[in-house]
């Protein structure tokens, strides 16, 4: 097991956002985490990174409790975030928002080493958008929002990270956009990245993963492998707890 | 001609003087949300530790770098010791921290040096005139103008051309998204103090220089002009600033050469005027931006 979460209960001030949630992701696995909005995909992201202390439960990296391990800490253990919202900072140049992206590779690796890797991955984020590299000096508000969502992976990619955690990379972006981005997420699946990608919309995600889970307000409602979901009655239920023969699809966006 | 080029370089003196001030401060408050009203006393620290070495007779030269260090270690101890357990506190928790921290290095102060004025003594050049052609103009103020050029070139090479640098403008844009990256919000909140206090070290000198004598409560001059700085240039941005402090310093000049002498005495609260006024055209100051380091 290279990731897992053990019943997670999280949450704000004394709302509690996430009830219980268990999650396990293999080595080399995609795992699509669904749900319609507020059902606390995001808050389980940001506990995985760190960012959300849980009130109970436990997140163990190979077999490690990692749970106290503060968010700063968790890149150079091998888990990146790209967040919501893609967080790219608008005042760093795009070569800088990636570069901090390899600050936890220091710790990981050691100065010299993590030089070279950063540089290594640089060259190949580069080689993935050549958008970037062309205008590398540019500042990050001056990218559009699918190149802003490509610098959002590209610069999590410079953590080399054992598990890619994506939050809805495509929201907000236009259809073609979002092809484009699962493109590249295809290409890194087919290096053997494990990815927990969070999504809205069912459809696209389950043609990609190998496993999917569905929240509701804070608890797993199904859990199964994607071919087995994509046939099935179970998901349009898991999401609304309605009648089968409603496209969620249509309804959630 | 010879008065106008004097009262610029009047103008650029005392306006490196309060753009160094409020970069020290905005610095910190970029990180942190933090306005510390303890800068100043960083300051008058800095004048006394100076007049100590000085009095020790330590070359001019190797005071320097002895202050500066000095007032770097004070601010990353009162940084580490005041400001650190109170990361991501609301902002008045800090301005009472900062208060409290004003207060104990002052009377510490008061209890080493006491309340009567001391001289910071510095070599006679600082007190000469450079004659140029016509044009006399006393020698702190090409040093001041020359520090203020030197310290900003410096302080703009760290931030830019490091990483450290990117780890700073990166947690002052998006503090949480920063950490997700790995960069850690301790260091970069310690690295924040050590820049402001050796920029405190630096304008300590040069400000007890000009004014000569040295109280444990010097710092409430300094420390508002510097806050005026920062609010006029826009809370935050290291350009706001600059441009700030320069804005500041012209409108200080430009108060002392076309006031009547009658009026001189309240030149202070007509400055201030014409900041508020300034304020209420551009309520986010002249930069205008709140959240941007550079």
């Amino acid at each position: 097991m290279l990731l897992a979460g053990e019943n997670l209960v999280v949450g704000y001030g004394k709302t509690r956002v996430l009830k219980g949630i268990s999650l396990q992701l293999e080595e080399g696995e995609a795992l699509a985490v669904l749900g319609a909005n507020g059902a606390g995909k995001t808050t389980l992201m940001m506990t995985l990174a760190g960012l959300l202390r849980p009130w109970q439960g436990a997140i163990k990296l190979n077999g490690r409790d990692i749970t106290r391990v503060p968010a700063d800490e968790r890149p150079g253990l091998g888990i990146a975030l790209a967040p919501e919202g893609r967080g790219i900072f608008a005042t760093l140049s795009i070569e800088e928002n990636l570069l901090i992206g390899a600050t936890g590779l220091k710790r990981r690796f050691g100065a010299t080493e993590a030089r070279r890797r950063a540089e290594e991955t640089l060259s190949r984020v580069y080689e993935m958008f050549p958008v970037l590299g062309q205008r590398r000096a540019n500042r990050g508000s001056a990218l559009s929002g699918g190149q802003q969502q490509m610098l959002a992976i590209g610069r999590a990619l410079l953590a080399q990270p054992r598990v890619l955690l994506m939050d809805e990379p495509c929201l907000g972006l236009a259809p073609k956009v979002g092809n484009e981005v699962y493109e590249v997420l295809r290409e890194l699946r087919g290096e053997g990245q494990s990815l927990v990608i969070v999504e809205e919309s069912s459809r696209r995600a389950l043609d990609f993963v190998d496993r999917a889970c569905v929240i509701k307000l804070g608890i797993k409602v199904l859990e199964d492998q994607a071919s087995a979901m994509k046939a099935d009655d179970r998901l349009v239920e898991a999401y609304f707890g309605l009648d089968p023969g409603i496209d969620p699809e249509q309804t959630a966006l | 001609m010879t008065a106008l080029i004097q009262h610029l370089v009047d103008a650029l003196s005392v306006g490196s003087t309060y753009a160094l001030l409020a970069l020290g401060l905005t610095l910190v408050f970029s990180v942190m949300n933090l306005i510390n009203f303890a800068y100043g006393m960083l300051l008058v620290w800095s004048g006394y530790i100076g007049m100590g070495v000085i009095n020790a007779g330590v070359p001019f030269l190797l005071t320097v770098p002895i202050v500066i260090a000095f007032a770097t270690l004070l601010s990353m101890a009162i940084g580490r010791i005041a400001f650190r357990p109170f990361i991501g506190a609301p902002p008045i928790t800090l301005l009472i921290t900062s208060f409290g921290v004003l207060l104990v290095i002052q009377y510490i102060a008061i209890v080493i040096y006491g309340e009567g004025p001391r001289i910071l003594q510095l070599p006679p050049l600082f007190s000469h005139d450079a004659h140029i052609g016509a044009i006399r103009i006393p020698v702190l103020e090409l040093i001041t103008i020359g520090t203020g050029v030197v310290v900003v070139t410096l302080f703009y090479a760290l931030l830019q051309r490091t990483s450290f640098g990117a780890q700073l403008r990166a947690a002052a844009e998006s503090p949480s998204v920063a950490r997700l990256m790995g960069v850690k919000p301790d260091r970069v909140l310690m690295l924040a103090f050590a820049i402001s206090g050796a920029i405190a070290g630096v304008v300590g000198l040069l400000w007890f220089a000009k004014v000569g004598a040295l109280t444990p409560r010097s710092d409430l001059n300094p420390t508002i002009e510097a806050f005026i700085a920062v609010v006029l240039g826009g809370l935050g941005s290291i350009r706001g600033a600059l441009l700030g402090g320069l804005a500041l310093g012209a409108l200080e000049t430009l108060m002392n050469i076309s006031l009547p002498n009658s009026a001189l005495g309240y030149e202070q609260a007509i400055v201030f005027a014409a900041v508020i006024a300034i304020l209420i055209l551009r309520p986010a100051g002249l930069t205008g931006t709140r959240r941007e380091v550079a």
